[in-house]
């Protein structure tokens, strides 16, 4: 298995090229996690996105090695991008009729049935992420911190390297600029 | 879409406005008449209002849970929700209803997202038993714990209705006496705890809610159980929760909890919290400010939890500003001396003690704490004592440990200097020095990044003088402007900031369109001929001349398209004549009027072009194998003289016009008599090949000619003896002679030029500037100025007068065999081998006329600090005064003993009281010139004789270094030998010795081409070694500050070297000149050598 604390120390070194190989490690992790969950649990068992999240990065990264807080936030973001793309897929899946007859598909959406976010509002909340991406990338890195991997304003802002205020205003602007274009409102 | 760059900062502002008039005046204004922008904010403002709880809870499965007056009523396992308590960093506190088994009312708190539940409840099961064990009147008891239908977890506890306690504290406004007593009893429900096995983990404020009983005030502690439920129990090493949960409480948090795997918890972690909640009752604030650690990323917070001491309460209270103690004071029922005064002494003491970093100092249970807190309500003597000394003297070296090594002489020297005196004074020192380097390490830590980011800087600025990229030195040396780094008075740093400083001050520069190809005076020295390198058509052709004062154009012509690189003034200055870019072709020019003469008769193309001395006859060469003779009125042909069959590469007149000298492309140079047009020297250029360049010494009795390597020659034509100048990187372009005939100027490939010493053929001085080929250089008749023409698109004029204003090099009668520096006579002592003494000015550089010294021949010199002057003649040794110029004879007993044949070691105390000499016969003889002590004689000191000498600035101690590679210390009031410097010691005689001011450090240079720095307080601890030269090291210096360290070397480079690290800061490197001595002015600007090789020589190198 490709060490993902392996990784975390070659970002935190510099290497721009490892930031790309944490993604798809992180994603396959937390898919197979869902599964696995689904598998082993009670019946009627809820698990959250951002505690698989948690879960994962527990049982990728080696604690003892990595005990820098940027390297942790290296890690965080492309959980939060692996977990939006995985909710969106799951919309977006959601969205269309149901393939495979009646076979019954271990599949991990069966796991997120707590979640309240309907699916379209979801994916209209990635279609506002993106756009907000495009114009603010920092702001929707901290959104997608908070919204996707489930840290705090301040663990947010660590993460990025950014002051608490600053991310606190970052967010607010973010939420407005959403909440906009949630509305249709455009700009 | 397009981003606008200020609408994210207008709509942060505008949502702060209360009043909805102020921020619409506020949108008029920041928005002004963009009305578009003004849409988008307005769009922006009206989603914000109406986002409501939009993404408030941060998590996608959250998203749309109902906002918290829809929670009311609903159930949470079996509890109702009645009504929100709080939110804290953890979750939320809910009133809730319990209806079975029992009903009841009962606190329900809800964890934030982010916890892994099945692991929280797993681990509040492990210690359910042990909570529901405590019964105590000071805890709240937690009753439950579950998990919530979105998978959080939550706990019940009893229902508490009170204040956090500093905030009922303050509500109530209670004095201290008052605040203890509740204090006490917070520690007696801990202690009950702790008994039933279970740690808090958390003390707070926030955790400590005080409710009222009777109308008396009764504190509770909440939260048992709940930490340590939330915290990840090591065994399951993750870390994430307790990283996620620290945030909130990093200012009580122990040090032993601040790690991201906290180990090995035990009790003592609620007497630190304890402590620190005691630390808020007294002071108003916690012992690490809460934003301190806030802003800091969460290791840095957890390093300074660690290792940041926690300043007394009555420290913190007294560096609060007045409004603010004030306040605190008020809620204490005082004023903030009266509380500074209650809390200083024992009350400090006290909350330092449970503060304490190491846990095995703290009280060992909350008991012991509460009781000594009762013995201070009681006035009786506190347990808490200050902390011993050598605790925190102990504590201080842990933490600084590398920083320490280096300190280790000073420790060493504080305990040596402390024994027999008592343990008061150890303590009043060892807090006084700890205390200051508390305060001073944060400095020293920005001092010594400072410091290594300039020499980073001169490392590079190594380099680029090397490339001769003036342009990235100076911004290197701007870089530093306005910062204040003692390494920026040092000499290195100084050295270079005056290049650049006299680069600007002592040239000028001429812009150009195009690289400049030669460059000539008129011959009143009023303008300068440009000629430049074009290809394709240029507007007013590629000639220039230029006003030589002012550097003002005059005027353009000539061909579009010249090759050429010469151009030649009539002697009356009137016309100038420079080859066509047509083949076969040459014009002279009228300057006035313009009109400009044809002239041909070449094959080929033209390449040079001159006119003769007295203006009859012009002289020209080129491709072809002759050279044309033109009668310059006429302009008719007068002969033709054969040069061989490949061309001719340069042509120069002597200055008197009788000689004429060509090089051929064909190697040979050839000098005709211009009266006879014979040949009278032919030779071949046997030190090189070809050269493009030719000049006359102005009495025409030297031709000095550059060449395709990186050489100059200098022939004498008389002899055919040739000096080779070397020192340039690259081929020579260019060469001149100084009208007064001085001194010789070489331009190179390289960029630079260099003045060369016309006697002694020593470089001079290396003129830096151009980025590019310096192609010509000329002088103005009357020598004032030189003009050099670089490929780098510029002509810069030097001032002569400038730069020779102080000598670089001066040439002393005889050899120089010592130097010293005499701050009394403002310049350089050197000693001959004549045993003669001259002076030479510091600031020029020139002859002085020095003291009189008449009598025997000196053999050795000595200054000291003090300005006292030593003369070792054969037979006596002469003090002098040099102030006042009294003169005292040094008692030896009748008789010296010998000489070395060269130089003897000798050395003048700091102070002037000791000199010392070393004989041959081995012996090192020391005077007590100031006191009343007979001589001292130390016989055999080494295994043959000492090599050099120095006394220790700071103690009566004298170090000599032997042939023997040994260096003993000598103490010289019990005139015996206390310590020999030989572990890992030299391997070749030692010949140099030298201390730092502060007398830690002697540096020792050896012929084992290392140089060494001992602590001569440790004779045995191994040195450092800095090998800088490659070959054997002769001198070394060491500058006032202590931190740079001048040698020279068998390399022949004086390098100036950074003490702390060992990095060359400078290199002089002078190819031809061994380097024998060195000294340094007082105020270290100016360094002095004396040569021995090439030019028997002093030279200086300036700082200022």
């Amino acid at each position: 298995m490709t060490n993902v604390t392996q990784i975390l120390s070659q970002i935190g070194q510099g290497d721009p090229t490892a930031a790309e190989q944490l993604l798809p490690l992180v994603y396959q992790e937390l898919r197979k996690l869902a599964a696995a969950k689904l598998a082993h649990e009670k019946p009627g068992q809820t698990l959250q996105a951002t505690a698989l999240v948690h879960e994962a990065y527990l049982r990728l990264v080696d604690v003892d090695q990595d005990q820098r807080w940027d390297s942790r936030g290296h890690f965080f973001a492309a959980a939060a991008e692996a977990m939006r793309r995985i909710l969106v897929d799951r919309a977006r899946r959601g969205r269309r009729p149901k393939h495979g007859g009646g076979l019954r598909r271990v599949d991990f959406d069966a796991v997120f049935p707590a979640s309240d976010a309907e699916p379209d509002t979801l994916l209209s909340m990635d279609e506002a992420l993106t756009k907000l991406e495009q114009e603010y990338p920092e702001k929707s890195a901290l959104v997608k911190l908070r919204y996707y991997a489930g840290l705090t304003l301040v663990d947010a802002a660590r993460a990025l390297g950014i002051s608490p205020a600053t991310a606190k205003r970052h967010w607010t602007y973010a939420r407005a600029f959403l909440y906009n274009e949630l509305l249709g409102g455009g700009s | 879409m397009t981003s606008e760059p200020d609408i994210d900062s207008i709509f942060c502002q505008a949502i702060e406005f209360a009043a909805d008039t102020d921020r619409q005046d506020f949108l008029e204004r920041a928005c002004g008449v963009d009305a578009e922008l003004r849409a988008r904010v307005d769009r922006l403002l009206a989603a914000h209002a109406r986002a409501g709880h939009f993404m408030q809870d941060e998590s996608p499965g959250t998203v749309a849970v109902p906002c918290p007056l829809e929670l009311v009523g609903s159930h949470i396992g079996p509890y109702k929700l009645r009504e929100q308590l709080g939110e804290g960093g953890m979750g939320t506190v809910w009133a809730a209803d319990q209806k079975h088994p029992l009903r009841r009312r009962v606190a329900l708190k809800v964890i934030k997202p982010g916890m892994d539940s099945g692991q929280v409840l797993a681990r509040f099961d492990a210690e359910r038993e042990a909570l529901a064990l405590m019964d105590h009147p000071n805890i709240a008891r937690v009753l439950d714990a579950g998990t919530t239908a979105q998978g959080r977890p939550y706990f019940v506890m009893e229902l508490i209705h009170g204040l956090p306690i500093t905030a009922y504290c303050d509500a109530h406004e209670l004095p201290v006496r008052e605040r203890l007593s509740l204090f006490i009893q917070v520690c007696r429900g801990v202690q009950h705890a702790h008994q039933k096995g279970i740690i808090h983990r958390d003390i707070k404020p926030s955790n400590v809610l005080v409710t009222e009983q009777d109308g008396a005030p009764i504190p509770k502690i909440i939260d048992f159980g709940v930490a340590k439920a939330l915290h990840q129990p090591l065994a399951d090493g993750s870390i994430y929760t307790g990283v996620f949960q620290a945030i909130g409480t990093l200012a009580y948090m122990s040090p032993e909890q601040a790690t991201l795997s906290p180990k090995d918890i035990d009790t003592r972690v609620d007497v630190y919290g304890l402590g620190a909640l005691l630390f808020e009752l007294l002071t108003g604030n916690t012992p690490v400010h809460h934003k301190y650690l806030e802003q800091k990323a969460l290791d840095e917070a957890f390093r300074i939890i660690r290792e940041q001491d926690v300043p007394k309460p009555s420290t913190t209270l007294s560096s609060l500003d007045n409004q603010l103690a004030i306040h605190i004071s008020k809620h204490r029922g005082t004023d903030p001396d009266g509380l500074g005064k209650v809390i200083r002494g024992d009350l400090d003491w006290i909350v330092v003690r449970a503060l304490n970093k190491d846990r095995g100092r703290r009280y060992p249970t909350p008991d012991a704490f509460a009781e000594d807190i009762q013995r201070h309500l009681q006035s009786q003597p506190v347990e808490a004592r200050p902390p011993s000394a050598s605790y925190r003297l102990m504590r201080f070296y842990q933490r600084n440990r590398t920083a320490v090594v280096s300190g280790a002489a000073m420790l060493l020297l504080l305990l040596t200097a402390i024994v027999g005196t008592s343990a008061g004074w150890l303590r009043a020192i060892t807090l006084q020095r700890f205390a200051e380097t508390e305060s001073q390490r944060a400095n020293e830590e920005t001092e010594s990044r400072r410091k290594q980011l300039i020499l980073s800087d001169i490392v590079a600025i190594q380099r680029l003088l090397g490339e001769n990229n003036i342009g990235d030195v100076r911004e290197l040396i701007k870089r530093h402007e306005g910062e204040d780094d003692q390494e920026l008075h040092e000499f290195a740093w100084e050295y270079y900031r005056r290049l650049i400083n006299e680069l600007d001050s002592h040239s000028r520069v001429i812009d150009l369109d195009q690289q400049a190809t030669c460059v000539t005076f008129s011959p009143s020295g009023s303008q300068i001929a440009v000629g430049q390198l074009g290809l394709g058509a240029l507007s007013g052709g590629l000639i220039t001349i230029f006003d030589a004062d002012t550097g003002k154009w005059v005027q353009n012509f000539g061909p579009k398209d010249l090759w050429s690189y010469a151009l030649s003034y009539s002697p009356d200055g009137e016309s100038l004549a420079f080859a066509d870019d047509q083949p076969g072709r040459f014009i002279v020019r009228h300057l006035a009027s313009g009109h400009e003469t044809l002239l041909s008769g070449h094959h080929g193309r033209v390449k040079s072009v001159a006119f003769s001395a007295n203006g009859e006859y012009l002289v020209s060469a080129g491709q072809d194998d002759f050279l044309l003779i033109t009668d310059a009125r006429t302009q008719t042909e007068l002969r033709k003289l054969p040069v061989g069959d490949k061309g001719v590469a340069a042509l120069v007149f002597s200055p008197d016009g009788s000689r004429l000298a060509v090089s051929g492309e064909d190697r040979m140079t050839r000098v005709w008599d211009s009266s006879t047009w014979e040949i009278v020297q032919e030779f071949s250029a046997t030190l090189s090949d070809l050269s493009h360049c030719l000049a006359f010494s102005p009495d025409g009795g030297l031709l000095a000619y550059g060449t395709p390597r990186d050489e100059a020659v200098v022939r004498e034509l008389a002899t055919g003896k040739e000096v080779v100048l070397r020192g340039h990187r690259d081929a020579v372009r260019s060469v001149a002679f100084s009208p007064d005939g001085k001194f010789v100027v070489t331009g190179s490939r390289d960029g630079s030029v260099k003045l060369w010493d016309a006697r002694s053929f020593v470089e001079l001085r290396t003129l830096r500037g151009h980025t590019s080929f310096v192609q010509s250089i000329a002088f103005s008749p009357d020598g004032s100025l030189m003009a050099s023409a670089s490929r780098d698109y510029t002509v810069r004029i030097w001032d002569i007068g400038k730069l020779m204003a102080a000598t670089n090099l001066v040439r002393p009668s005889h050899r120089a065999i010592d130097l010293a520096f005499a701050g009394a006579l403002d310049g350089f002592l050197s000693l001959s081998t004549r045993g003669s003494i001259e002076l030479w000015d510091k600031t020029t550089g020139r002859s002085n006329k020095p003291p009189d010294f008449s009598g025997a021949p000196i053999l050795r010199m000595a200054v000291s600090a003090s300005q006292l002057l030593a003369l070792v003649t054969a037979e006596d040794v002469i003090i002098r005064d040099l102030r006042t110029g009294e003169e005292l004879c040094l008692d030896h007993g009748g008789r010296l003993p010998p000489m070395f044949d060269d130089c003897s070691p000798a050395a003048f105390s700091h102070d002037g009281r000791f000199f010392a000499l070393a004989s041959e016969d081995g012996s090192i003889q020391v005077w007590d010139v100031g006191g009343e002590n007979p001589p001292c004689c130390f016989n055999q000191a080494h295994h043959g004789p000492a090599e050099c000498l120095a006394f220790d600035p700071c103690r009566p101690v004298l170090a000599s270094g032997g042939r023997d590679g040994k260096i003993h210390l000598w103490e010289l009031d019990r005139r015996q030998r206390i310590g020999t410097l030989d572990k890992h010691g030299h391997r070749a005689q030692v010949v140099c010795l030298a201390y730092t001011p502060d007398g830690r450090l002697l540096a020792s240079a050896s012929f084992d081409n290392t140089i060494k720095l001992w602590d001569p307080q440790e004779p045995n601890t191994t040195p450092r070694t800095i090998s800088a030269h490659v070959g054997p090291v002769k001198t070394i210096l060491i500058s006032s500050s202590g931190r740079s360290l001048i040698s020279t070397g068998g390399d022949n480079t004086v390098r100036i070297i950074d003490i702390e690290t060992g990095q060359t800061k400078a290199t002089f490197t002078e190819p031809r000149s061994a380097v024998c001595r060195l000294a340094i002015s007082d105020d270290e600007t100016v360094l002095a050598s004396a040569e021995v090789t090439a030019g028997e020589s002093i030279r200086f190198w300036r700082a200022r």
